[in-house]
Parts: structure tokens; sequence; C-alpha cells
């Protein structure tokens, strides 16, 4: 059809006029979907209730080690790499990282945003990034030197690819509680691998522990360096791998198993 | 070519993803060796061979710690640990305490060795990796030499008088004060196996008529120095004598000879060989005349060994990739004939 606003064969416009009836008829089928599934004796068997507590179980259980944001998901690795040179670095940017992510993802699951994907990881970053100020504050208040030690690092944990990553394969598809538990899993597992690795890399490094002399048999300064990171990290990851190859790893990104009535 | 070889030495072949006629090329980097030790022992006394065999033994128990937690059988004939641990000790000054030697093979085997599969598919020279290592982490002690013919005790720790080498003092821009042909003896304070430059000349001449070492990639590295040397020279007594002293200095020549022609690492095609060469020569020298740490040749080696992949890509040839893995390689091969099948039946249907 010819559009007379902008003068050009407009497809969507032709699109529109058969948009309701196919609407309603999507919403019958939906409809019956939802009125069989609840017939059905799988449903009886577990509630929706029963479902919401097994995906709080599984999700906690994922981010700690089987879905490890740093070791198995591979995202985040900028600060796990160059910035955990010290217990201190670690545990501030574990505390960014919760003061950020939660709010975010607690956004993410109660406005189930229907926009378009590039714009939801806009969106994301926004909500994020008003959150990074009191982040800040709750780092500096028991870390003055954070500013000057982690550099770019502290800022760069608003657009961590954690955050998206847990919004858009678990808070936009789960309601807040499941979202809530995948978060903080996630979180947890963060702030443990970055707690060995920036104390591995400070007691055998600079000799200290949380800015207190420890160990001093002999310094690697090497281990400051960022490609020491990558070492560390890759042997902790084929580590873990080496412990979970007997477990079948549970299937992480929990997919709809019921629709929302 | 490998499947030859492999007739050939049907008793100590390693399979085909293995550098062919591996153990006969070890043997004869052993046989280069021997020479090089014996001149550092008599430079430096009895105390490097005790050096050398902390980082074999320390060399030989990470190899096959890594080859049990790998759940792998240790191949008889395969020395290549041992080779690691020879050229790591020659690398050091004669004085340097044990403990770092043991860190250094540790690093060498545990990092750069295993974790890419083990001996011929390691993509880092192992001895480049821990003597870079050890000289980010304790460069006084890995770059300040004993003098030749200094008594040096047996205890881990020694206190001797100590110098900074040629290529400290090329980085000062002062001008050595050494007798040229002191240089070539290897009558000055160095590494403990680098120095002597007539012996490691004879020995790359014994590795390249035996047909063990590539000579295109050593002769251009040098080249290459020599030529960045000629024409910016550091010092201003005149381009030949930059020439001279850069080439002689640190552990260029040897490390060209034996860690950049390392079998596992280099490309394949022999373009990519001559500008493999090229690169590690101009890294070299921008290292030593930018850089802030010592280190320059192992610093430019680990980078050459990284671009080395890309450069046979970029000439067009993956053959080194195919040849990685056996698996792989069978999968090439079936692939291969099943398309010849279905070239011949498609010709077949066309007739």
């Amino acid at each position: 059809m010819f559009c007379s606003f902008c003068h050009q064969n407009d497809n969507n416009l032709a699109r529109k006029t058969s948009f309701d009836s196919t609407r309603k008829d999507a919403f019958a089928k939906a409809k019956a979907m939802v009125i069989k599934m609840k017939d059905s004796p799988a449903a009886k068997r577990h509630s929706s209730a029963d479902i919401t507590v097994k995906k709080i179980s599984i999700a906690s259980k994922n981010g700690l080690l089987y879905n490890n944001p740093v070791l198995v998901q591979g995202v985040a690795l900028a600060p796990a790499i160059v910035a955990s040179t010290s217990l201190q670095n670690a545990v501030a940017l574990s505390i960014a990282l919760l003061f950020v992510m939660l709010p975010t993802v607690i956004f993410a699951s109660a406005v189930k945003l229907r926009v378009e994907k590039w714009l939801r990881v806009f969106l994301y970053a926004f909500i994020a990034s008003v959150f990074y100020m009191p982040a800040y504050l709750a780092v500096v208040s028991f870390y003055p030197q954070a500013k000057f030690n982690l550099g770019v690092f502290l800022p760069l944990i608003v657009i961590s690819s954690v955050i998206y990553n847990r919004c858009e394969k678990c808070a936009l598809k789960n309601n807040m509680a499941v979202s809530v538990a995948d978060a903080l899993s996630n979180i947890l597992g963060f702030s443990f691998v970055l707690c060995v690795v920036g104390s591995i890399r400070e007691i055998f490094g600079n000799g200290t522990l949380w800015g207190m002399p420890f160990l001093i048999i002999g310094k690697m300064p090497a281990l400051l360096l960022p490609f020491s990171g990558f070492i560390l990290i890759g042997f902790f990851a084929a580590f873990v791998q080496k412990l979970l190859a007997k477990n079948t790893p549970i299937a992480t990104d929990t997919k709809k198993e019921e629709p929302d009535a | 070519m490998a499947e030859k070889n492999n007739e050939n030495y049907s008793l100590l072949s390693y399979g085909e993803s293995y550098p062919y006629t591996a153990p006969k090329m070890m043997a004869n980097v052993f046989l280069a060796l021997i020479p090089l030790y014996i001149i550092g022992v008599f430079y430096y006394g009895p105390r490097l061979l005790i050096c050398a065999l902390y980082a074999i033994v320390s060399c030989f128990i990470a190899d096959a710690v890594c080859i049990k937690l790998k759940r792998e059988t240790l191949k008889p004939f395969d020395v290549s640990s041992i080779i690691t641990a020879c050229i790591l000790t020659l690398l050091l000054p004669a004085n340097v305490p044990y403990w770092l030697i043991i860190i250094a093979s540790i690093v060498a085997i545990v990092v750069a060795k295993h974790p890419f599969g083990g001996f011929g598919n390691n993509i880092f020279n192992p001895a480049a990796v821990g003597f870079a290592f050890v000289s980010i982490c304790w460069p006084q002690k890995v770059f300040s030499y004993p003098a030749p013919f200094t008594h040096l005790p047996l205890n881990s720790n020694i206190n001797v008088p100590v110098f900074s080498g040629i290529h400290d003092l090329l980085k000062l821009n002062s001008i050595p004060t050494v007798n040229k042909l002191d240089v070539l003896m290897g009558k000055v304070a160095g590494p403990a196996g680098t120095t002597a430059i007539l012996v490691l000349l004879a020995v790359a001449l014994f590795l390249i008529i035996r047909k063990t070492i590539n000579w295109k990639i050593t002769f251009i590295c040098l080249a290459s120095c020599a030529a960045f040397a000629y024409a910016f020279p550091r010092i201003d007594v005149g381009r030949l004598h930059s020439v001279f002293f850069e080439l002689c200095s640190g552990i260029l020549l040897f490390g060209s000879i034996f860690m950049a022609t390392d079998p596992g690492t280099i490309p394949q095609s022999k373009i990519s060989q001559i500008f493999y060469g090229f690169f590690l020569g101009i890294f070299t020298m921008l290292f030593r005349y930018f850089g802030s740490t010592q280190g320059s040749f192992a610093f430019a080696l680990i980078i050459a060994n990284a671009i080395s992949p890309t450069l046979d890509r970029i000439t067009g040839i993956t053959i080194k990739v195919m040849n990685k893995t056996e698996n792989m390689r069978e999968n090439v091969t079936a692939e291969i004939q099943n398309r010849k099948k279905s070239i011949k039946a498609g010709a077949e249907f066309e007739r």
C-alpha cells in the first residue's frame, strides 16, 4: 500500500490490517495451551510454586561453580585478570558488582523490557550506571585507595558482561525470586574466583595480605603483571573443569517450563 | 616426508604428530651442547654442572608429573625436557642461586610446554618462557654476571663480585672497553654458555651440516639484527663496531641457534620462515633499544612464536595445523578420500 506521509510503499501498513485477527488467533491458541497444561498430570505434580523453588535451587548452585561467570562462562575476564592483584582489589570489585548488578537484575525481572535487543543493552547500561555512585561510595568507605589501585576497572564494572548475560538469559525469562538468586550466586562465584586469585597474587607477588606483611619468603613481582593473571585463571578454570568432569552440568539458563498465565 | 622417516626410525618413532626424526635431532642438539658446557666449566668451574643437574632433575620431574596428570605414558627417549633444562642453564649466569633455576625450569615445563599439548605441540619455546619469567622477577640476579676464572663456591647463595654484560653497556650508550679477541673467545662477563662466539659458530656449522636446525631462520635473524645495528648505531665508535658488539652481546647468537629453530614453534613454509627470522631480529633490536627490561631476545622470541601460525596462514599454508594432531589428520584424509569418491561418482554420473 502507498503511504501518504512518506510517499513510499509501506509493507507494514498492509500487515497492520491483518494484525488484529492474527493476534486474536494467537491468544486463543495460547489459552487453549494453558488449559491443556493445567489439566495435564505433569502440571498437577509440579505446581508453579514448586517449579519456582526448584529453579531457585538450581540457580543458586549454578553461578558458584557449574556456570561460574569467570571460569565457565568466560565473561568479566578483564577485572579478573588485570585488576585482581590484591585481596583488597578483589573484595572492592565484588562489592561494586553487588551494588551495580543486583538492582539492574531486579529491574530487568520486574519490568520485562519488550524492546529490541540492541536497545535493551543500552537500557541495562543506563540503569547500572545510575547505581555506580553508591557502589563507589561503598567501596571507598573501606578502601580509600580504590580509585588509584583499580583505575578504570572500577567504573568498567558498569558495562561488565556478567550483568547483560544474566539479565538477558535469566532475568528476562523468570520471576524476581529466581533472577535474584541467580544474580547473587553469580556475584558469589565472581567474588570467590577473584578473592582466590587476588590473594595468591598478593601473597606471592607482593609479600602481603590485605596490606599486612604475610609470609615473606621471596617475592615474585611477575605475578602482579597481567600475563600471570591469564596463566592463573587458565589453570584455575582447568582445575574446575577437572572437578566437574564427572558431574553432568545442569541446564543453566532455565527455559520457560510453563507459560505465564 | 614424515611417513618415510617414520619407516626408517620405526623403533624410535613417536607417531606422525611429532617432528620427524625427533630422537636423531635431539641427539645432535646434545652433541652440540657438550662443547658449550666444556667451555663453561673451563671459565666458571664445576658450579655450572651442579646448576645443570638441578635444572635437569626439576624439569624431568615436572615433565613426568604433567604427563602423569594427562594420563599418558612417558615415551622412551623423550629427552626434550632435559634439552630445555640444558639450554636454560646456559642462559643464566653461573653464580645464580639454585632455587631460581628450579623455578625457571618448573615455569618452562608447567606453563609453556604442557598446557599446549606437550612435546612437539608447544607454541612457545619453554626455555624462553622460563628465562623471561625469572628475568622479570629477579633482574638483578639474572643480569649480573661473574667475571671468568673467578672461584665460585658450590653454595646456593654466593657473594662474588659481579659485572654487567656488554648489552647493558650498549644500553647506556657507553663504549665497551673489552678486547675483541676476548669477546670472540668468551672471556668477558656474561651468561654461562652464550659468550664464547667462536664455539657457538662452530656448533652452528655442525648443526647446519647435520640438518638439525633451519639455517634460514638463524641467518636472517642475525642479518636483520646486523642491518639494524648498522643503520642505527648506539655507540659513536663506528658502524661496524656497533654491529660486532650488538651481535656478540647478550643471548642473541645462542638463542638464534638453539631456541629460535625449535621445530615445533617455527612456521612451516619457506617464505614465512624468512619473515619469521626477519621479525625476530627486528623485535630483538627494538626491545634492546626501547625496552625497559633487559631480557630482549626472550621476549622477542615469544612474540615471534606467537605470530608464526599467522605467518603460515598469511602465506596460505595450514599444513602445520593439520599435522598437529593425528585425529585431525585422519579426518582430513578421510574427507579427501570421500571427496575423491564423490568426484568420481559425479563424473560417472555425468557420463
